[in-house]
């Protein structure tokens, strides 16, 4: 069962909102580009892998309409399936270029067939769409919070900084800071829980912030773990984009 | 011991149980540290031989490409690469400068080994310059420039050449106020060079502002090309220096007086921003690569799309990924119009993007949250952070990011400094927020751009609302902007108020200079539009002159003033000249390295390939055929080297000689052989090549041989030698050379004659006969070289 925001979500896709898309792409975009990478086995280069990424949402654009959420198929799958396909095109229309061109089929593209085929949605890929929900809704948080709110929980939990030095860096006392995390955190767990349910299509999905450290409704004793499951995912999604950055160059 | 009183003893005891495991926690401590320190160094030497290793790799790379230059006459793309090779070296010096002193002093982590690779070569290759002169028939000629190289096309798909301009455009400059244009660059568009309408119209709507400003010279159009005139600012791209500060400073980062320089330049970056934004522009386009640092200072450019912030055009997604906003993008989807929206906070957003580039030296990919990897003070990361945050929280103009940015440089330790130090934060910077000026009406400068420009403007610009805020801009803190009168000479803006009866008032002029009026009532006409020379003439500057007209006195002095600032400014640019701070595309040293290494390798293919004691290779050898005149009987085979060959004489193929070798061939030179043929010419290859090649392998051996030789061909025979040769001559065809009996009169011919140690006799057969005085050889001709050393040989030791 859809939630009402993915509902809303899907609605806005199918109508060919461009911001929409756009969100999807901005923050799906790095994974299946580094899932095509990883298809791929280095035997597709990058150019390839920026336009086949571009190619999958223009085929999520055209199957959207056909979505059948009472099959229930997980958001994730769902990417992985259009991502599959554009790839397969890419293979078929490889391979009519080579008869076009009187070369025999080589078994490379075969063997990419067969390749994709078993990897499959596996761990990395679904923990990698997780951290993608995570990371649209940490800047979600940026976005909505104050500036030296959200500076302060940057500089306290991605950062790794003690309060102490926080509080002389910002130039305000201690307490003072904790409210401030207090808040800002509050406003996470609200909008990862938010952006999960967004991305998600079945119950399973959206039970994975709690699988992951990210407690939606804790009590005071869980905010160090919840904090640091929420940096952790940070510095594993900067560092994807960081690979992704280098495949852009 | 036994005098140590117990109660001691036991305090004792207590003290070492107690400090003991501190003791040992520190000293644990301590060579863990030690041990780190020794990882930090090994790993920071590894890293520096491999950086090494990978210069060299890649200034071989360059080698070829500056010598392959050269040849085309890309003189500007092989300087280019030269200074490319000059880069590595510098960074090559700069490693071994870290090995040999650097490491043993200070830490090091690890390093990008194949940095020049993965990113010096596709980025100088990227930004190698194209042709050195337009293509005629393309882009055709430039008047009153002269084009003396070219530069890297961004992304527009313009073309960039520098010139230099003329005596006259020189003078026509200093006329318009333009000092010291000593060369400029002439940014291009051609419909046959592969650029689009919409493109040209596009990049003319920017230029119409960017005119306004002074920041472009000149601009013409035909109806095929559009150009553009920009002054040539000198240097490097940021990124690029970017680049070279981070390959000489450890992987820490920067040290603490090159991220003072870097914040320099962006602080220079930022306050041009201001004056964009203050002038009423946006430049949309700020990346490292659009900025050029020269010795003092850092320079924006490209003024590509550049566009008036009170633009009535919708908003597009142009801009350079990483640097451009993403809230932009998302406001140009939703169809926002630029004059909706405060362009001036997406050029601060790509200020803070490049700040972040030049500190990590990489691109932000997580926008606003990306991740710091190498050390980066507090406050520096609070202004990048702050730059790039959400659209509404961002710094709300350039100013008060310049504000901050100055506090830093002025700050003696960066590192020291924290945010809340920064004017920005404790709110003490009293940067006033710049409303956003009214910009001018986009002109059609031009009138062959009349009807492109027409069809491609989206909409029209609407009537100047002075109380209008932008829709998507937050408010700033002090409430909603003052709006008014320009304090600054700005100049007023005409506003219809009455389009009936004609009647109009200035905007933003001085109180009591715009009462409402009625423009020459009895034509109830509207001002006229200023002229394309008329904006020219007082737009460049950003100061106007708007209806001020000089009496005739007032011109005069006017004038003497100009030619005194001609002088001036002649004399200064004779100084300039050599100045090294020019554009330059002659031989830089890193091409002549280049050349030297080119030359240096094909001297030792050469040198490889010739030198003594290996197997040489005949490859000269050519064969002249003759008629004999003196005897009178037919042609002679005359073997010759191709030095001696005459104007007459035919060349044939070489042939290589493997078998033989000047040691074996030693102890015969001084031998003198007789040559002579019983066939008429023309030979055939299979017989002349072995010939030819057998004479080649005498000559080097020192063997002289004798044939009937011409006067013009080869050193003359004495008359001895004439004679012997004309005696054996007679007996052509006539003997049987395979006999006892012609053996035996040849050797006791050959013990007669002094002149010759052996007879090669070429038999109608197309058998070769070796004589000499003790024996005879008989062998195909094919074989010749081998039976003539044998018989020689053989002839020696006997």
């Amino acid at each position: 069962m859809l939630s009402q925001l993915t509902t809303s979500f899907v609605s806005r896709l199918r109508a060919s909102d461009q911001a929409a898309w756009f969100e999807l792409w901005e923050t799906f975009g790095p994974v299946i580009r580094a899932q095509l990478t990883r298809w791929g086995g280095g035997r597709i280069g990058r150019e390839t892998v920026q336009d086949l990424s571009q190619e999958t949402l223009a085929a999520l654009s055209g199957s959207i309409d056909r979505y059948d959420p009472a099959r229930g198929a997980r958001f994730s799958t769902w990417l992985l399936a259009i991502a599959k396909h554009v790839l397969g095109d890419e293979m078929d229309r490889r391979m009519a270029q080579k008869r076009g061109s009187g070369k025999k089929p080589t078994v490379l593209e075969e063997a990419w067939m067969q390749g994709g085929a078993q990897i499959g949605a596996d761990e990395q890929y679904e923990a990698a769409v997780f951290r993608a929900k995570v990371e649209s809704a940490i800047r979600t948080v940026q976005r909505e919070c104050d500036f030296v709110d959200f500076s302060i929980y940057e500089m306290r939990v991605f950062d790794h900084k003690s309060g102490k030095e926080v509080a002389e860096a910002v130039g305000v006392s201690e307490p003072t800071i904790s409210r401030r995390l207090a808040k800002v955190r509050g406003l996470l767990r609200e909008r990862v829980s938010a952006t999960v349910a967004l991305y998600s299509f079945t119950d399973e999905e959206r039970a994975e912030a709690e699988r992951n450290g990210l407690e939606l409704n804790p009590t005071k004793a869980d905010d160090a773990m919840f904090d640091d499951a929420l940096a952790e995912i940070y510095h594993q999604q900067a560092e994807l984009r960081r690979q992704d950055e280098r495949l852009a160059e | 011991m036994n005098d140590i009183p117990i109660p001691l003893l036991i305090i004792l005891g207590i003290v070492a149980v107690i400090v003991g495991p501190w003791v040992a926690i520190k000293l644990i401590g301590l060579l863990g540290f030690g041990v780190v320190h020794i990882f930090r160094f090994i790993g920071g030497v590894f890293t520096d031989i491999a950086r090494i290793i990978g210069s060299i790799v890649t200034t071989l790379v360059f080698v070829p490409l500056v010598v392959i230059n050269i040849l085309i006459g890309r003189w500007s793309a092989s300087a280019h690469f030269g200074r490319a090779i000059s880069s590595e070296v510098s960074a090559v010096v700069a490693a071994m400068y870290r090995i040999v002193i650097g490491h043993p002093a200070r830490l090091l982590g690890l390093g990008a080994a194949v940095e020049g690779l993965e990113q010096r070569v596709p980025q100088v290759m990227a930004a190698a310059p194209t042709r050195d002169k337009p293509h005629k028939a393309r882009a055709g000629a430039f008047d009153g420039y002269t084009i003396i190289g070219s530069l890297a096309g961004g992304g527009s798909g313009g073309k960039l050449y520098v010139a230099e301009p003329t005596a006259e455009k020189h003078a026509a400059f200093e006329r318009s106020g333009h000092a010291e244009v000593d060369q400029v660059v002439i940014k291009t568009f051609s419909l046959d060079d592969g650029s689009s309408l919409p493109q040209i119209v596009r990049e003319n709507r920017a230029l119409a502002a960017a005119k306004n400003m002074g920041l472009v010279l000149e601009h013409d159009m035909t109806p095929t090309r559009f150009h553009y005139v920009m002054r040539y600012v000198p240097g490097k791209p940021l990124g690029q220096v970017a680049q070279e500060f981070h390959a000489r400073s450890s992987s820490d980062g920067l040290s603490q007086a090159d991220l003072q320089t870097m914040v320099g330049y962006v602080a220079d970056l930022t306050s041009s921003l201001a004056e964009y934004h203050q002038g009423g522009l946006w430049h949309k386009d700020v990346k490292p690569d659009n900025i050029i640092v020269d010795s003092k200072s850092a320079h924006l450019v490209d003024f590509g799309l550049i566009t008036p912030l009170r633009s009535a055009m919708t908003l597009t997604t142009h801009g350079t990924e990483y640097f451009r906003d993403p809230e932009m993008v998302r406001m140009a989807l939703r169809g926002a119009k630029v004059h909706e929206v405060n362009g001036a906070k997406f050029d601060i957003y790509a200020a803070g993007a490049v700040l972040y580039a030049v500190v990590e030296n990489s691109f932000p990919a997580h926008g606003a949250l990306s991740q710091f990897s190498k050390p980066c003070p507090d406050a520096l990361r609070w202004i990048i952070r702050r730059s790039m945050t959400d659209y509404d929280k961002r710094y709300a103009s350039a100013a008060e990011m310049l504000a901050d940015l100055r506090t830093v440089l002025a700050c003696g330790d960066i590192a020291s400094l924290r945010p809340a130090n920064l004017p920005s934060v404790k709110g003490g910077a009293n940067v006033p927020v710049p409303e956003i000026p009214v910009a001018e009406p986009m002109e059609i400068v031009d009138e062959a751009l009349a009807e492109p420009a027409a069809a491609f403007a989206a909409s029209p610009l609407p009537p100047a609302q002075p109380a209008q805020r932008p829709r998507y801009a937050p408010n700033p803190p002090g409430g909603a902007p003052q709006r008014g009168p320009d304090k600054h000479g700005k100049k007023p803006r005409i506003r219809v108020t009455n389009w009936w009866t004609g009647e109009w008032k200035a905007d933003g002029a001085a109180p009591d200079s715009q009462p409402v009026r009625v423009a020459r009532a009895t034509t109830s006409r509207i001002p006229k539009p200023k002229s394309g020379v008329f904006v020219a003439a007082i737009g460049i500057g950003g100061k106007s002159s708007f209806n001020k007209r000089l009496n005739a006195r007032e011109q005069v002095r006017a004038a003497r003033k100009r030619a005194a600032n001609t002088r001036k400014n002649a004399a200064k640019r004779i100084s300039k000249r050599r100045h090294p701070n020019r554009y330059d595309n002659n031989l830089n040293w890193g091409t002549f390295l280049a050349v030297l290494c080119a030359v240096g390798f094909i001297g030792g293919i050469g040198f490889a390939l010739t030198k003594p004691g290996t197997t040489r290779t005949v490859t000269t050898a050519t064969t002249k055929i003759i008629p004999d005149d003196r005897s009178g009987q037919g042609p002679s085979v005359i073997v010759t080297v191709p030095e001696h060959v005459g104007p007459t004489g035919s060349v044939h193929p070489a042939v290589a000689i493997s078998e033989l070798t000047p040691e074996l061939l030693e102890g015969i030179d001084g031998t003198e052989v007789m040559f002579l043929s019983d066939l008429l010419p023309p030979l055939d290859d299979s017989l002349l090549a072995p010939l030819e090649a057998a004479h080649a392998v005498l000559s080097i051996s020192g063997v002289h041989t004798i044939s009937a030789m011409t006067a013009e061909d080869g050193d003359p025979l004495d008359s001895e030698e004439v004679d012997a040769l004309a005696s054996l001559s007679r007996k052509r065809g006539q003997l049987t050379l395979g006999s006892d009996s012609t053996s035996r009169a040849i050797s006791s011919w050959l013990k007669k004659h002094d002149h010759a140690d052996a007879v090669v006799w070429l038999g109608s057969d197309e058998k070769l006969y070796i004589f000499t005085q003790h024996s005879r050889t008989i062998g195909p001709v094919s074989d010749a070289a081998n039976l003539i050393h044998d018989a020689l040989i053989s002839e020696r030791h006997d």
